[in-house]
């Protein structure tokens, strides 16, 4: 594939696919409003309390807004997981044409965010933050953390592509992923929650994504902090772990095929 | 071997259930020369799927393998789809939903960009909607399409691949007849200009009308193989049809008891009399044997026809005789 087919496929997947999809923004800006309700609640039930004060203290803010905001803000960034073309209904489909399934996950984390995440939830919110908080950023930790967020967010979605194929089951496996990492710290400071779950928690990576992230707008985290440390080993783990499991789903249903 | 395009050679899938195991293929071998159309037909469950899925390397076969243009499957595995054949799975396979509100045109270009295919992308379009009977529609959005069409503009996508093997599993079902027949003549079309086709069918007139060769397929077992003319000639049966008058479904039941006939396939009544068609082994019931058989029963034949059977009631009398084979074993 040369550099002329690469730039026609980016082209083709983004701006032209752009423009005839427009329509697309009011079931968008539902979404978008339906993750905002979670986050709400949460702090309508668990604000007043110091437990979640104290909580989003950890986290590098004081202000439940820039909590809220930010977390929504990565997560539009990360998840993408239903969006996906590449499934176990389409499995087939996909495998039997002429190109790579990792260029096709590429594709779409490219397509969705061009079309649909950017104009749309990105640029908003990252408004929104800027125009209600007082942020602490270092421009260069603010750009390794979002190289590093992009390989995390890769390896997160090879991984729960992996775990579709070796477990034959689509929603429910998604659905335990969209679960995991509500309770990651997007939605509220996992402090809320008991001390086991916190620790299970600590070795899921998007727990210290949500957390650096913070820290990095907020309290001016630089990165040779520690935990910044620790996220970027995550991530990598996280690329290549997701990178091993997507391998193995997709060799199991080469030897065993879609029969369950 | 030079000239094949397809070599199956003892092919064995079994999978490998909670409880026991599912042996979907059992050593089939057959071949398919460069340019021929074979047609796989069975019933539900027969193994055609899976046989689809291992030719094109995307299913491990248990045992045995199969060579594509010479190349072992085994090594090939996923590659046999980037090299040599395009694969339509029309239960499997899906328009894609990002790019349906594009024209026809547009889309098939867009598709043949996020592919990657190489070349005049525009002009390969084009040639696939021309080839498909969709290029009066080339303005519309898919997502508008029937799903007549929508098969069709993936047909016309497996087709900007530009490989010299067409495996279509199923092409045409739960399509109308009239979607249906377009898309044969689409594939007599692509037969002509020297494609290389398998097709797994359910529809007996479809394998009549587009195969070179046919193999039955049943409980992942080859029944039969020839071509549909060979394939009715296997058959030591012929078909009797007599309309007598007036109506008398007990006529069927003294024609069963003449030597020669083997089952009652139908007895129907019509306006002028009742119609019965009947099983039987070929030249061994006389026409005049059936005549004084009405006569005796003061019956007047008004009807009396002889029919090669159909590729439909050959494939009922194999499966019927896998049946009783398999009873037998028990």
């Amino acid at each position: 594939m040369g550099l002329r087919e690469v730039l026609r496929m980016l082209w083709f997947a983004s701006f032209i696919n752009y423009w005839y999809n427009l329509k697309a923004y009011k079931s968008e800006f539902v979404s978008l409003a339906a993750r905002c309700v979670i986050s709400i609640v949460v702090y309508y039930f668990w604000g007043y309390s110091i437990v979640y004060q104290k909580g989003i203290q950890s986290y590098g803010t004081e202000s439940p807004l820039g909590f809220i905001l930010s977390g929504i803000l990565l997560a539009e960034f990360m998840g993408f997981r239903w969006a996906f073309s590449l499934h176990i209904r389409t499995f087939y489909h996909v495998f039997s044409r002429p190109v790579s399934p990792h260029l096709q996950v590429f594709r779409e984390w490219f397509v969705f965010n061009t079309t649909h995440i950017i104009p749309f939830r990105i640029i908003p919110c990252a408004l929104l933050i800027i125009a209600t908080q007082r942020l602490n950023i270092r421009l260069e930790a603010l750009l390794v953390f979002l190289a590093l967020s992009t390989l995390l967010c890769f390896g997160q979605h090879f991984m729960e592509l992996g775990a579709t194929f070796v477990f034959k089951k689509e929603r429910p496996v998604l659905f335990a992923f969209e679960v995991l990492e509500e309770f990651s710290g997007r939605a509220f400071p996992i402090t809320i929650l008991p001390e086991t779950a916190q620790q299970i928690l600590s070795f899921y990576p998007p727990t210290w994504a949500y957390l650096v992230w913070r820290k990095v707008l907020f309290a001016g985290m630089p990165v040779t902090d520690p935990e910044f440390l620790v996220f970027s080993a995550a991530s990598l783990v996280m690329f290549l772990s997701g990178l091993a499991v997507f391998r193995v789903g997709v060799n199991k249903i080469y030897r065993e095929g879609l029969v369950l | 071997m030079q000239n094949k395009a397809i070599v199956v050679d003892h092919l064995w899938k079994i999978y490998t259930g909670r409880e026991k195991n599912i042996v979907a293929l059992r050593d089939i071998s057959f071949s398919v020369s460069k340019g021929e159309v074979v047609g796989i037909l069975g019933p539900n469950g027969a193994g055609k799927t899976t046989l689809c899925l291992i030719l094109s390397g995307l299913l491990e076969p248990t045992k045995g393998t199969a060579y594509i243009m010479g190349e072992d499957i085994r090594e090939l595995k996923r590659k046999a789809c980037e090299k040599y054949i395009a694969l339509y799975l029309a239960e499997h396979m899906r328009l894609w939903s990002a790019f349906i509100r594009l024209p026809a045109l547009k889309y098939l270009e867009a598709i043949g960009a996020i592919r990657c295919i190489e070349g005049d992308l525009k002009k390969k379009a084009e040639e696939a909607l021309k080839k498909v009977g969709l290029w009066e529609w080339r303005n519309e959005w898919p997502s508008r399409f029937s799903t007549g069409m929508k098969r069709k503009l993936m047909i016309a996508e497996t087709l900007m691949y530009e490989l010299p093997i067409l495996v279509l599993d199923e092409p045409t079902v739960h399509l109308d007849p009239i979607s249906c027949m377009e898309i044969w003549n689409i594939l007599k079309e692509l037969a002509h200009d020297g494609k290389t086709i398998l097709l797994t069918t359910q529809n007996m007139e479809e394998a009549e009308y587009l195969c070179d060769k046919i193999l039955f397929l049943n409980k992942g077992r080859i029944v039969a193989s020839g071509s549909p003319h060979e394939l009715k000639e296997l058959t030591r049966y012929e078909k009797i049809a007599v309309k007598v008058s007036p109506k008398s479904r007990e006529f069927a039941k003294l024609l069963e008891k003449i030597d020669g006939v083997t089952e009652i396939m139908q007895v129907k009544d019509v306006e002028e009399g009742t119609l019965v068609v009947a099983k039987s082994i070929k030249g061994c019931v006389e026409p005049s044997t059936i005549v004084e058989l009405a006569k005796s029963t003061g019956l007047k034949v008004l009807l009396l026809s002889y029919e090669q059977l159909s590729l439909s009631d050959i494939f009922r009398i194999l499966l019927k005789g896998e049946e009783n084979e398999s009873e037998d074993r028990a």
